[in-house]
């Protein structure tokens, strides 16, 4: 009796995990079909639409470029000159100061000849106070204003504050370590300016600039990681970049706009209320917000992504970094999920809440949660050998083959796009590592996903830890929470 | 190997009594090693046929920026009084016939002319007609292909050369976004004595995109004698033709659409409104600023903003008092600040007053105020 009831609970977790498994596949197949249109199409657009225009023109919307600093005092001059390089027309530089440690802000001070200015300030959105703002009095870096700020123990709580101050309608929200293309604005407001209905954010890819060469600021020569984790991490940005957000653009449907790079339209920031310092995953948090207070008026809106890669970050290159940022993420996701749990299945929210949300729940949300119960269901069957182990291995390579042919995909993708690696060896370097992914990657993803929602669960308080940084091909070694 | 062998054999011979689950795992793993080999394969064919490409088109382009150099650029820039004759035998020279060479060709032509004024952008256009190059352009106009009628458009664009009028104009008209655009931008660049016809027929809206160029486009028109835009700031044209006239109108500095302007300050959509206060603004009309002060106090904000702004670009010193009144008494944020702006770009008109409101201003309006004052400090 004991065992038929054990059979039948066996047979039905099987077939459910088969169709869970299968309804992801279908997804990752039509993302994948999905954003090879969509990068055609805006590759497209790109060569009957040139955006020299906009830098010639005197409509050209202004933008306030808002890079939160904490603690950046090595490599702050560079970043913040490469910042004031890029080829725009009419923007701003915000720099805001996180109540850092160190030199940052004497740094700013003294190398861009900043003196303090009676600044009118309004806090539209909450943010920790703002003791002081700079002006420099060299022409040169007019576009320069620095702020401040108490520390808010958060980058949400640092944009705030730069928000607040900005003067245009759009902001890109970036981080001062991270290194832009130079035509990054261009091709960001191009989205804005090209739809008919209300673009209120656009993104872009990032990638990994550990080991690219970089002078000045400016990214020289774009090379593949050297080292594993960080090579792991450049893979899963171009999969989850080209392959999915580009998908996802297509159908109007972007889940988030990376905190590393987004474009977004000002006013409707503030109107959500700008970022929570309190998120863990406080950019997925505001497009979220964003699109529910656009859907709670009734009013239409899109959020592009555009597929060529405008910012270089450095990835942590060190297990113990890596999975503190991947449990906060996780931890991030489930948090929104609490948060925002009405928007799911909820035909008011229209994409967010009838694709987005559900998408995010069962494939992003429980994904790790219902592999983690394969596990454990897998080694309960070999322990009681239930196991038929030619159904297993022919289940297990289902998986593993299609994982590969996903990342392989995106690969392609990528080559169609920009040949940013110069060599073939290097192309290869990436393709290879979608054979050992499943092994080597892809579990401390999962152990760091687990961790996170345990985290969030049982309300355990998130510790910042310290990001030994490595510099860009340079010899410099940064601090930078993460 | 041989019991790998036979279990694949095994596997291949009970496929059909294997569960549906397992039968659908197989033909899937088959078909994603057989995806992932093509993605592979593709993306080797690829990056050869990249290379490839680039190789063949690098000496050509070399050859092509030398004539280019030669023959147009160096004697325009050097001897601009004598007229430069073209060498059409020594163009002739590139393998022209090609496609792809004629394609890389026209490329270097777009760019070169893009990237000069003057006489220079006129010879590469009389170059591109001597060497027949539009041909294959004016052929893809009428070819009904979405893709290459928009290509062709932008290459006779850049070219500005206009070739099949008629069927141009009613391009400009057409159902699908982008030929409706480009054919509108073309026709303005090119056409010689009616580029703005269109302008009276424009049903549907004009993209922000559309708007800048066809703006620099216009801008950029020296050939011409630019047409009053006023009479396109009638309630009866579309929003975004009165929109974009309004912002010509203000760019070419025409004093003569003022009224019009004026007449436009009744119209129901507030962001024309303030687009239209925001050019009577930027034209100085001395006329509308007591209109303005009157219809103030029932605006919204965006349009209260702008009527504050064009106080302070049209500066005459008579509504200063107004500016003070709401620096003095407005609780808006936005107001407050652009009232002080205005204040300030009285410049010496304001000079007393500004002297007066430091000493009397406290808190958040004092430091408006300073914000408006501090030369580094421009927004």
């Amino acid at each position: 009796m004991y065992s038929a009831i054990l059979k039948h609970v066996t047979d039905f977790y099987e077939s459910a995990i088969f169709v869970y498994c299968a309804g992801l596949f279908l997804f990752y197949i039509l993302l994948a079909v999905l954003s090879l249109i969509a990068i055609r199409r805006s590759l497209w657009k790109n060569k009957i639409r040139g955006q020299q225009m906009l830098v010639a023109s005197p409509l050209t919307p202004g933008i306030s470029v808002i890079a939160p600093a904490y603690n950046e005092g090595v490599t702050i001059i560079a970043n913040v000159r490469s910042l004031l390089a890029l080829n725009y027309p009419r923007f701003e530089v915000v720099i805001v100061n996180d109540g850092s440690k160190d030199d940052t802000l004497q740094k700013l001070i003294d190398e861009f000849e900043l003196t303090e200015v009676n600044f009118a300030y309004r806090q539209q959105i909450p943010c920790q106070e703002v003791k002081r703002f700079f002006k420099s009095s060299n022409p040169a870096y007019s576009k320069l204003l620095v702020l401040d700020k108490v520390n808010g123990k958060s980058k949400a709580d640092a944009v705030n504050a730069g928000i607040n101050a900005s003067s245009f309608d759009y902001f890109l929200n970036t981080d001062v370590d991270c290194i832009l293309a130079s035509d990054t604005l261009l091709k960001l407001i191009k989205p804005f300016m090209d739809d008919s209905e209300r673009v209120i954010a656009t993104g872009a890819p990032l990638r990994a600039a550990n080991s690219c060469d970089v002078e000045a600021g400016v990214i020289t020569r774009v090379r593949v990681p050297r080292a594993l984790l960080p090579r792991f991490q450049e893979m899963e940005y171009i999969r989850s970049y080209l392959l999915g957000k580009m998908g996802w653009t297509f159908i109007n449907a972007v889940p988030n706009v990376s905190g590393g790079l987004g474009l977004f339209d000002k006013d409707i920031v503030i109107k959500s209320g700008g970022y929570d310092p309190a998120s863990f995953g406080e950019d997925m948090d505001m497009v979220v917000r964003m699109c529910r207070y656009m859907c709670e008026q009734d009013l239409p809106y899109r959020i592009h992504y555009i597929p060529e890669t405008l910012c270089w970050t450095e990835v942590p290159a060190t297990y113990k970094v890596f999975f503190r940022q991947r449990v906060r993420w996780a931890r991030g996701l489930a948090q929104i999920f609490s948060k925002h749990r009405k928007v799911l299945f909820n035909p008011k929210y229209k994409k967010l809440g009838l694709i987005i949300f559900p998408y995010n729940f069962f494939f992003e949300l429980l994904a790790p949660l219902i592999e983690f119960a394969g596990i454990i269901y897998y080694i309960y069957i070999i322990v009681n050998h239930l196991i038929n182990w030619d159904y297993a291995i022919i289940l297990l390579v289902f998986i593993y083959t299609f994982s590969i042919l996903i990342t392989s995909l995106s690969m392609l993708w990528d080559q169609l796009i920009f040949r940013y690696y110069k060599s073939w060896k290097e192309v290869w370097q990436l393709c290879i590592l979608s054979l050992a992914e499943p092994f080597v990657y892809h579990p401390i993803v999962l152990f760091s996903a687990i961790r996170g929602y345990f985290n969030q669960l049982t309300g355990r308080k998130h510790t910042w830890g310290n990001m030994q940084r490595q510099g860009f091909n340079q010899s410099s070694n940064i601090q930078k929470t993460i | 190997m041989t019991s790998f062998r036979q279990w694949l054999e095994d596997l291949i011979y009970y496929f059909a009594y294997f569960p549906l689950v397992i039968q659908i795992a197989i033909i899937v793993s088959v078909l994603a090693v057989a995806g992932t080999a093509l993605a592979y394969i593709y993306m080797i064919f690829f990056r050869w046929q990249k290379e490839r490409r680039a190789k063949k088109e690098i000496p050509l382009r070399e050859k092509g920026n030398e004539l280019l150099l030669e023959h147009i650029i160096y004697k325009s820039v050097g001897d601009p009084d004598t007229p430069v004759a073209l060498p059409l035998e020594a163009f002739k020279s590139l393998p022209l016939d090609q496609k792809w060479a004629a394609d890389v060709f026209k490329s270097q032509l777009l760019e070169y002319r893009q990237n000069f004024t003057g006489d220079i952008p006129l010879l590469l256009r009389q170059l591109y007609l001597d060497l027949g190059l539009h041909r294959e352009a004016a052929a893809a106009l009428k070819s009904g292909r979405r893709k290459k009628v928009i290509s062709a458009l932008v290459e006779l664009s850049g070219m500005g050369v206009l070739l099949e009028t008629a069927h141009v104009l009613s391009l400009t008209q057409s159902r699908d976004q982008y030929i409706r655009e480009m054919a509108r931008c073309y026709w303005v660049q090119c056409s010689p004595d009616a580029p703005f016809e269109f302008f009276s027929h424009v049903k549907e809206p004009l993209l922000a995109w559309e708007q800048f160029e066809l703006f620099r486009i216009i801008s950029l028109r020296k050939d011409i004698p630019m047409p009053s835009f006023a009479q396109w700031i009638e309630p009866q044209y579309h929003p975004t033709v009165i929109s974009l006239c309004l912002k010509l109108a203000a760019y070419f500095q025409q004093p003569e659409a003022i009224p019009a302007m004026i007449k436009m300050l009744d119209t129901p959509d507030e962001q024309l409104r303030a687009l239209t206060i925001n050019n009577l603004g930027k034209l100085m009309a001395l006329e509308a600023e007591p209109i303005l002060v009157k219809m103030y106090p029932q605006q919204p904000d965006n349009c209260k903003l702008e009527i504050l702004k064009a106080l302070g670009r049209i500066g005459s010193g008579d509504f200063i008092s107004f500016l003070q009144q709401e620096l003095e008494h407005t609780e808006d944020f936005l107001l407050m600040k652009h009232a002080a702006h205005s204040i300030v770009a009285h410049k010496a008109l304001a000079s007393n007053l500004v002297a007066r409101l430091q000493h009397s201003l406290t808190g958040t309006r004092q430091q408006v105020l300073q914000h408006s004052l501090n030369p580094l400090i421009k927004y």
